[in-house]
């Protein structure tokens, strides 16, 4: 079976009820897998795992599922997620910008590493799952535009 | 002197102020593409027909910057699309521009991790808006 050139984003609320913050953090990890397959790795491993995403100063929230070669979307937080993040839309923004340093781990010692770091200990970041450290770094992977 | 919003004259000064940013210089390092700002129609603010602001930008340079239709701006590799009084929020700082696409209040068309990358870049651009001295059409007195 070949691999599909990008993940298939699912709404199964329906498109149309997908917040703007949804659509965008859909889009932007299926781009990045699309311009990065190797990426798909990453996005195999985590089948069956859910990623929650709480945007406190925008009033939004979201659930991502990977299921195979699907990316499901729901609006708010859904179920029992694997990993929470907690984050204003900057800090979220900011996330993205981690870069994979050596052996595929996240940077966190460049600017864009500390600013995340300083996230953290400011708890202006909150992560839920933190120990559940494979799961975390595959999922800042496929954020990573860096 | 205020110029007026979305004229010409405003084009030439942001363009300037896109160009004496040491900050945009930086932040935009590696950008290679134009951006469309699609300004839509709100009569009731004095503003009747859409407007175009096409941005010829590489590598944190502003190359031109133009007024024209909404068609010259939707043929830019990144189009951002929103109401007059939306993009006047953001140029007066009250909305943030990464924020407001985020909740939909600013509709993007193009690469996503392109613009996620340079997302300082896009913050300082707002920057300069704000340096300069703007008449905006709802604010004109009727008459």
């Amino acid at each position: 079976m070949t691999a599909a050139t990008a993940p298939a984003v699912v709404y199964p609320d329906g498109e149309e009820e997908a917040s703007a913050m949804a659509a965008m953090l859909a889009g932007l990890i299926t781009a990045n897998v699309e311009q990065h397959p190797e990426r798909w790795k990453d996005f195999h491993a985590l089948s069956g795992t859910s990623v929650s995403i709480e945007v406190p100063d925008i009033e939004e929230a979201l659930t991502l599922t990977f299921a195979g070669d699907d990316l499901v979307v729901r609006n708010g937080r859904q179920g029992r997620p694997a990993v929470s993040i907690t984050a204003d839309s900057d800090v979220v923004m900011a996330l993205n910008l981690v870069k994979t340093g050596p052996m595929g781990l996240p940077n966190y010692f460049d600017a864009a590493g500390r600013d995340v770091v300083r996230a953290l200990l400011n708890r202006k970041l909150k992560i839920g799952g933190m120990w559940r450290i494979d799961t975390l770094n595959r999922v800042t992977r496929l954020f990573s535009v860096a | 002197m205020a110029i007026k919003a979305f004229s010409d004259e405003w084009a030439k000064a942001y363009k300037d102020e896109i160009n004496k940013s040491a900050v945009y210089k930086q932040a935009g390092a590696g950008w290679e593409g134009s951006v469309g700002l699609v300004v839509e129609a709100e009569p009731e603010k004095n503003f009747p027909e859409d407007k175009g602001v096409f941005m010829d930008l590489w590598h944190g340079e502003a190359r031109d910057i133009r007024v024209g239709s909404r068609a010259d701006a939707e043929a830019a590799d990144f189009v951002i699309t929103g109401p007059y009084s939306r993009w006047k929020q953001v140029a007066q700082k009250e909305l943030d521009s990464t924020k407001a696409m985020m909740q939909g209040k600013l509709k993007l068309k193009g690469d996503l991790p392109t613009i996620v990358r340079y997302t300082k870049a896009s913050q300082e651009m707002t920057e300069c808006t704000t340096r300069i001295e703007v008449e905006y059409p709802d604010e004109v007195a009727a008459g």
